[in-house]
C-alpha cells in the first residue's frame, strides 16, 4: 500500500518540487554563514530552525491536503472500498507516507548542508547531525498530526488546508523564535505546544553552551519529547480516524 | 484595462481567499504585540509606537507579505483555468497577456489594501492593547506609509514569480512555497547590508525604514533600481507568456501521445 501511495506522488511534481527546494533553502544559509565566518554547527542549526521547524511543516500540511483530497477529487476512494481496504488502512498508510516523506525532507537538507558545510567548514561529528536529521523528521511529523488532522476532519478546500498549515506552523515557530532570541520568555504552556518542543528538544540534543545559557530552562531530553508527541500524535490519528470512517464516501 | 479590473473585483467578492490576508495581517500584528510585550523591562525597554511599526513591518515582509501575495495573484489567474473561464474571457476579445496585466493590477490593488488593513490593526493595538502615549500624527503617517509603502514594494517583488508561475494551470502552489522562502531570506538580507539589493527589502530605503536600530543605511535609488528591475522582469515575462493553448493543455496532456495530438490539432 505504502508503494502504491508512492507511485501515485510520482504524478504530483511538487514532492519532487519540496525534495529540491530542501536542498536549496541550505543556499542563502551558507551565503551568510560565509560572510559572518560561522562554523558548520551554526548552518546546521539555521538549517534546522528555518528548514525543519518553519518551512517542513508547511509543507507536510499541504501534502498531507494533496494525499487525502487526491482520493476524493478523483473519486477513486470508493475503488480502494472495494478492494476491500478498510478507511482506517488507507488513512495509516497515509500517514506513514508523510512520515517518510518528512524524514527524507530533513535528511535531503541534511545533505544540501553539508555541502555547504564544505564551504564554511568545521563539519564534524556527521553520524550525530544525521540522527539528528532524522529523529527531527520523525518529531516534525508527530508535531504537525494536529494540523494535518483538523484538515482532515474538516475536508475543506486547499485554500483552507493550506492557510491552516502556514498559520499552525509560523505561530510555532514565532514560539519558538520568542526562545531563541531572548525577546520572549513563553511560559511552560506554551512552550509546550508541539512545534516549540521540537526545538526544546534540539537544544537538549545539542549543547549550545555559554552564550545562550537563557535557553537551559527549556532544555528537553529526547524520551519525554519523543513520548508527549507520540502521544499528541495517537489522540490526533484516533480522531482522524474516527472523522475519516464516518465521512460520507 | 479598467473595466478588466473592475470585474476582478466583482469576481473576487465569490471568493473567500481574502481571509488569508485578513488572517496573515492578524498574525504578523499580534506576534508583534507579543514581541513587544514581553520584551519590554529588558534591553529594549523604552520601546514606543515607532518601534512596533517596525516590528510590525519586518514580521509583514518575512512571514506574511510575500507569501500571501503570491498566493492570492496565483489564484486569481489559476480560476480562470480551473473554471474553464478562460475561453470566455479570450472570446470577449481579452487576450492573455492583457489579462495577466490586469489580474497584476489586482493583486497590487488588494496588497495596498491588506497594507491599509495592517495600518489600522497595527493603530489599534498600539493605543488599545500597548497603550503608547508617544503616538503623534507625524509618527501615524509615518507608520501608514512604511507599511503600505514596504507592501507594495513586496508586490514588486513578488510580481515576476506570479507572472511566472501563472503560466500553467496549478504552477503557482510552487510559486507560493518558493515566496514564503524569497521572504525570509529578506531577514538575513536586512542584516547584512545586503537590503538595497534584496528585492524583498529594496523598499527599505525608499519608505525610511529604521532598520537595524539604525546601524544599516539604506539607500534609496539603489532600492528604485532594483524594484524597476523587477517591473521590467514582470513586463517581459508577461509578454512571453504562452498561447492560450500551451497555457491551458495539463502536464499529462503534454506528454502522452493523445495530447500532443490534441493541442496540434487545436493549433491547426
Amino acid at each position: 500500500m505504502i508503494e502504491c501511495e508512492f507511485q501515485k506522488l510520482k504524478r504530483k511534481r511538487f514532492i519532487q518540487f519540496t525534495i529540491v527546494a530542501a536542498t536549496l533553502f541550505p543556499i542563502p544559509l551558507t551565503a551568510v554563514m560565509l560572510k559572518d565566518k560561522l562554523p558548520f554547527k551554526n548552518l546546521f542549526r539555521s538549517m534546522f530552525f528555518f528548514g525543519d521547524l518553519l518551512f517542513l511543516p508547511c509543507v507536510l500540511g499541504i501534502l498531507a491536503s494533496m494525499l487525502f483530497f487526491m482520493e476524493r477529487d478523483n473519486d477513486t476512494l470508493k475503488n480502494l472500498l472495494t478492494i476491500p481496504i478498510s478507511r482506517t488502512g488507507i488513512l495509516l498508510v497515509k500517514l506513514l507516507v508523510l512520515l517518510i516523506l518528512s524524514v527524507i525532507y530533513s535528511v535531503a537538507g541534511l545533505g544540501a548542508t553539508l555541502v555547504g558545510g564544505i564551504l564554511v567548514k568545521g563539519v564534524e561529528q556527521v553520524p550525530q547531525y544525521l540522527l539528528c536529521s532524522i529523529f527531527a523528521g520523525v518529531l516534525v511529523f508527530l508535531a504537525t498530526l494536529p494540523a494535518i488532522a483538523i484538515v482532515i476532519i474538516c475536508n475543506k478546500n486547499y485554500i483552507f488546508s493550506i492557510l491552516l498549515s502556514f498559520v499552525y506552523a509560523i505561530i510555532g515557530f514565532l514560539i519558538a523564535n520568542s526562545m531563541a532570541s531572548e525577546v520572549g520568555t513563553p511560559g511552560i504552556f506554551i512552550s509546550a505546544f508541539p512545534i516549540p518542543l521540537v526545538f526544546r528538544w534540539y537544544i537538549g540534543f545539542f549543547s549550545l553552551g555559554e552564550q545562550f545559557s537563557y535557553l537551559l530552562p527549556y532544555e528537553l531530553s529526547t524520551l519525554p519529547v519523543f513520548a508527549i508527541l507520540v502521544v499528541i500524535g495517537i489522540i490526533c490519528s484516533i480522531i482522524a480516524v474516527i472523522f475519516y470512517k464516518h465521512e460520507e464516501g | 484595462m479598467l473595466n478588466i479590473v473592475k470585474c476582478e473585483f466583482e469576481k473576487l467578492k465569490r471568493y473567500s481567499i481574502l481571509w488569508t490576508g485578513v488572517v496573515g495581517v492578524l498574525v504578523s500584528v499580534v506576534y508583534a504585540v507579543l514581541q513587544i510585550q514581553t520584551g519590554i523591562g529588558k534591553e529594549t525597554e523604552g520601546m514606543g509606537f515607532e518601534v512596533f511599526n517596525q516590528v510590525v513591518i519586518w514580521n509583514n515582509f518575512s512571514l506574511v507579505f510575500p507569501s500571501i501575495i503570491m498566493l492570492l495573484g496565483g489564484f486569481l489567474i489559476n480560476r480562470e483555468y480551473t473554471d474553464n473561464t478562460l475561453k470566455a474571457v479570450l472570446t470577449a476579445s481579452v487576450s492573455f497577456r492583457k489579462l495577466l496585466f490586469s489580474k497584476l493590477i489586482t493583486t497590487g490593488i488588494l496588497t495596498v489594501l491588506f497594507a491599509i488593513f495592517s495600518f489600522l490593526c497595527t493603530f489599534i493595538a498600539a493605543v488599545l492593547v500597548l497603550h503608547f502615549n508617544d503616538i503623534t500624527l507625524v509618527l501615524i503617517e509615518t507608520s501608514f506609509i512604511q507599511i503600505c509603502g514596504n507592501a507594495f514594494s513586496n508586490f514588486l517583488a513578488v510580481a515576476p514569480l506570479i507572472a511566472w508561475f501563472s503560466r500553467k494551470q496549478n504552477g503557482f502552489w510552487a510559486g507560493v512555497g518558493i515566496a514564503f522562502v524569497y521572504g525570509i531570506c529578506g531577514t538575513f538580507a536586512a542584516g547584512r547590508y545586503l537590503a538595497d539589493f534584496y528585492p524583498i527589502t529594496a523598499g527599505f530605503g525608499i519608505i525610511g525604514y529604521g532598520g537595524n536600530e539604525g546601524a544599516e543605511v539604506f539607500h534609496p535609488i539603489i532600492g528604485c533600481a532594483v524594484l524597476a528591475l523587477m517591473v521590467v522582469l514582470t513586463i517581459v515575462i508577461v509578454f512571453f507568456a504562452p498561447p492560450y493553448d500551451e497555457a491551458m493543455a495539463t502536464p499529462s496532456g503534454r506528454n502522452n501521445k493523445k495530447g500532443r495530438l490534441i493541442n496540434e490539432r487545436n493549433h491547426h
